[in-house]
């Protein structure tokens, strides 16, 4: 069993949410280290750097980046390279043949970097995102929102 | 140390793959010869990391869930 952590899945374990305590039980479906993508990792770097501009942000960037490198010192996150070729040729082909595309782009590559990297599961708390990793045949975690 | 598997040496050669089928990883088998401990023998592999305690980490931060939200929000506005 192989998780893979949409990013605002990955943000509910960095910051304080309502989405915490759901996201830890999730979590404790597998086994650590969990596997994290370069683009998620992006994301999440770039979020915790832009937010610290913002004085009512500040306080959750900051803990939030010191929770982000906590868990990579202790091995508990670990990035693990894409195969991006295939993700992005398998999510450029969900979106020719999708009626109704949805608004973000990443809908679509984290689903295909998810299949591509051979996960079981995805987690996410995004409708969106649930619903193309569901296409690609993941299971979705939570399995109800 | 009393927990540990203590087997002769030829039984050792003999069993062998039923003696290590037994092992969970971290387990030590005492190899004897002529009754006395002659080799241990320890079974590798990875052990399982505990469960990382996310949620009570970030229930100490000092701010409402609400901030954490609405910065994560900002995940996909930084790229539609």
């Amino acid at each position: 069993m192989k998780p893979y952590l949409e990013p605002r899945f990955l943000g509910a374990l960095l910051l304080k949410t309502r989405h915490a305590g759901t996201a830890q039980g999730q979590m404790e479906n597998f086994k650590a280290p969990y596997f994290v993508t370069p683009l998620a990792a992006v994301q999440i770097e770039h979020l915790l750097s832009w937010g610290q501009q913002d004085a009512p942000m500040r306080p959750a960037c900051q803990e939030g980046k010191v929770e982000w490198d906590y868990w990579f010192a202790e091995g508990i996150f670990q990035i693990e390279s894409s195969d991006w070729d295939s993700a992005v040729r398998l999510a450029r082909a969900m979106m020719r043949r999708t009626h109704r595309v949805a608004e973000s782009w990443l809908v679509y590559l984290h689903a295909t970097l998810a299949a591509s990297s051979g996960a079981t599961h995805y987690l996410s708390f995004q409708p969106a995102y649930r619903a193309v990793a569901k296409t690609l045949s993941l299971k979705l975690l939570p399995e109800r929102l | 140390m009393s927990g540990m598997k203590k087997i002769g040496s030829r039984e050792f050669q003999k069993q062998f793959s039923k003696v290590a089928a037994t092992l969970k990883t971290g387990d030590v088998v005492q190899v004897t010869k002529r009754g006395k401990p002659f080799v241990q023998v320890t079974k590798l592999g990875h052990k399982r990391l505990p469960t990382p305690n996310f949620a009570k980490r970030v229930a100490a931060h000092p701010y409402p869930p609400e901030t954490g939200e609405a910065l994560l929000a900002h995940l996909d506005e930084a790229v539609s």
